[in-house]
């Protein structure tokens, strides 16, 4: 089930994940002398917050196989769904194919899911592949390991912001590894530095997106994701003042319900007791029809250039907005097919007409 | 107390303007930045074209300007400024920039006294990469002198704003950039004047580009500063984006921490207005009540640390 998570470290005050509106956390394990620091998580558990930790994450490296077997055990008792195995800077994958055969019956005793992130390998500010950044790697590897577990327990991580870093492509990543992906961390930066900041504030011109936010969430629905969304987003905590960390979260959160529309958009095309008519006789039209024309197809459109009125535009009947109303509310499911949602909006507010949005950004 | 104010570009004239204020109201705003530039866009006015907006009879604007009045009363949101169209001045089109000039700039501060507010952006002329700062600075003077009698009558103050140039893929100082420029130019207007007529609209994200520090501009600015275009970037393009969205550290990015002190030292009492129209386009529509809160609550933070004793 679709499901949004924020990601935390002690940068963060978890009153304010919670004011914020997230139920889930995720929770970013930290390592001193071999021994897993649990001040965060025992804080959480003893938070009178009803929170619920999704997962744990883990850096490969400082992994052996007492320490693999802690942090299961840990995941257990938090009653967390996932480990993440973070991957920058790790070397061989042997090294990780020698530590589940090592800790195999543990790993098989446990119901945690052991999930692989796409990592990068950095040398002083340059950043580029290693074993673990390409997707097919990534897919092959989670093979291995649950052939050696004996289990299909093992999955993938996708973090958008290293995808971004060693400039891959972030639609075909997400194809390659589809049916794979259990969790994604989304975070953005410049290209340049690891920064873990907010999804689209890295822009060009005039609010130009540099990093296909639209393309990568499109595709994600269209791969069939259903999983966990995780905010990473800890550079951001080190970066605003505190106080400021609810309503980040609020953001955020609003972020999570922007992009779970597109999941459940086919929910609101889907009422067979009614006509779906479009608002709008142009380009958007056409990509509405490219991708739900077959399975839903309108009764009819409408557009304000009267010109087009009792014309077919694509092979769809072109009437006026007026005639929506001839169509009883309950039987009607009007959706805006144009890029002017604001101005239609409004005059379909005024008409007293009940409206959807279809966004042909995400699939284009 | 320190009002947070936002530009009502990227909001109006695309929204019906009730819902329009109402939208801006409800993030909790209680002072806007009025773009009239929005209806005659800086793009259009580098290509040459000038759509007939401004052609209109003043009493025809004023009766549509009276409808954002009305909404902003209603809503109890005052005008904390204003930004006329700019660019006031382009190299070669010298038609269009009588037009401004003559007729626009004018016509804007007419706009300006009905919605009452008290100080408007006018960009000034940008010269100095081709033509030298002396020239600059004399054809700026000739211009802005001409303006005083209307400002007077009009009784509302015009700020100059610190602007960069680009120069093939670089960004360099423009007009104000340096701030003993722009105490040249206010100082002398409102000497002319007999007068404060003239005050200065600090863009701190454009500091950000030509590398000034922000404490050290505003105490030089002083008195002088009356407006603030509170955004951020990534010190390479002008990309208006919100606060503490670059880096991973805390002192990384602009330095807001000096902008506070510079603030509250100076015993500024403006309004913290937000130019961060980009910001809004980033992000998806749906999100832009939240977006829109985010920034009225990082304003808010920044108004406590300012007012802070």
């Amino acid at each position: 089930m679709l499901t949004p998570v924020m990601q935390i470290t002690k940068d963060i005050s978890i009153n304010a994940v919670s004011e914020g509106g997230f139920e889930y956390l995720e929770l970013l394990l930290k390592v001193e002398n071999g021994k897993i620091e649990r001040n965060i998580i025992d804080e959480i558990i003893n938070s009178d917050k009803e929170f619920k930790i999704s997962g744990l994450v883990i850096d490969l490296n400082r992994l052996d196989g007492s320490l693999l077997k802690e942090t299961l055990s840990l995941a257990e008792e938090v009653y967390a769904e996932y480990i993440i195995l973070e991957t920058k800077g790790a070397g061989s994958k042997d090294t990780l194919m020698e530590l589940m055969t090592e800790c195999k019956n543990a790993v098989c005793e446990s119901s945690v899911n052991i999930l692989i992130e796409n990592g990068y390998r950095k040398i002083q500010d340059r950043y580029y592949h290693n074993e673990y950044s390409e997707m097919k790697n990534l897919v092959r590897i989670c093979e291995e390991l649950d052939g050696i577990i004996g289990l299909n327990r093992t999955g993938i991580c996708l973090n958008t912001g290293y995808i971004n870093l060693l400039a891959m492509n972030i639609k075909d990543a997400i194809s390659m590894a589809s049916g794979k992906i259990r969790v994604m961390h989304v975070n953005d930066n410049d290209g340049f530095r690891d920064v873990h900041q907010i999804p689209y504030t890295f822009t060009v011109g005039r609010g130009e997106n540099s990093t296909d936010w639209y393309g990568t969430i499109g595709t994600m629905v269209d791969s069939g994701f259903d999983g966990f969304i995780t905010f990473d987003i800890t550079g951001v905590y080190k970066r605003m003042p505190e106080p400021l960390h609810k309503t980040l979260c609020e953001m955020m959160m609003a972020m999570y319900h922007t992009w779970e529309e597109q999941f459940r958009f086919e929910e609101l095309l889907n009422k067979p007791d009614r006509e779906i008519i479009l608002f709008g006789a142009g380009r958007m039209l056409k990509h509405y029809l490219d991708r739900w024309g077959k399975k839903y197809p309108p009764a009819f459109a409408v557009d304000n250039n009267k010109d087009i009125w009792g014309k077919k535009v694509l092979g769809v009947d072109i009437k006026s907005p007026e005639d929506i109303l001839k169509i009883d509310a309950d039987k009607r499911n009007v959706f805006i097919c144009n890029m002017n949602y604001l101005i239609i909006g409004s005059q379909l507010d005024n008409m007293g007409v009940e409206y959807n949005r279809f966004r042909d950004t995400y699939y284009i | 107390m320190l009002e947070i104010g936002v530009q009502t570009k990227g909001i109006l004239p695309e929204m019906d303007i009730d819902k329009g204020f109402r939208k801006i109201h409800d993030a909790g705003f209680t002072r806007v930045d009025i773009n009239i530039d929005c209806f005659l866009k800086n793009s259009d006015l580098y290509d040459g074209k000038v759509n007939p907006f401004f052609d209109s009879e003043l009493n025809e604007m004023i009766m549509y300007f009276l409808q954002y009045k009305s909404a902003m009363d209603k809503y109890g949101i005052k005008a904390s400024q204003m930004h006329a169209p700019y660019p006031v001045r382009v190299e070669g089109r010298w038609e269009q920039n009588n037009y401004m000039q003559t007729v626009v700039i004018p016509k804007s501060i007419v706009i300006a006294e009905t919605l009452g507010v008290p100080w408007m952006v006018v960009h000034p002329f940008k010269m100095q990469y081709i033509y030298g700062r002396e020239r600059e600075r004399k054809e700026n003077i000739e211009y802005f002198k001409l303006l005083v009698p209307m400002l007077k009558q009009c009784k509302v103050g015009i700020c100059f704003e610190n602007l960069y140039e680009s120069v093939g893929r670089r960004l360099t100082e423009g007009v104000c950039a340096d701030p003993e420029d722009a105490v040249w130019y206010i100082d002398t207007l409102n000497e002319y004047a007999g007068e404060e007529l003239f005050g200065f609209c600090l863009d701190v994200g454009h500091l950000q580009l030509v590398k000034r520090e922000p404490y050290d501009f505003i105490k030089k600015m002083g008195s002088r500063l009356k407006i603030l275009h509170l955004h951020e970037n990534d010190a390479a393009g002008d990309l208006h984006q919100m606060p503490f969205s670059f880096g991973d550290k805390e002192d990384e990015g602009l330095d807001w921490n000096g902008i506070i002190r510079g603030l509250k030292e100076t015993g500024f009492k403006g309004t913290l207005s937000f130019e961060t129209y980009p910001t809004m386009n980033s992000f998806p529509m749906e999100m832009s009540d939240a977006v829109l809160k985010m920034i009225h609550d990082i304003g808010a933070y920044l108004a406590g640390e300012i007012e802070e004793k």
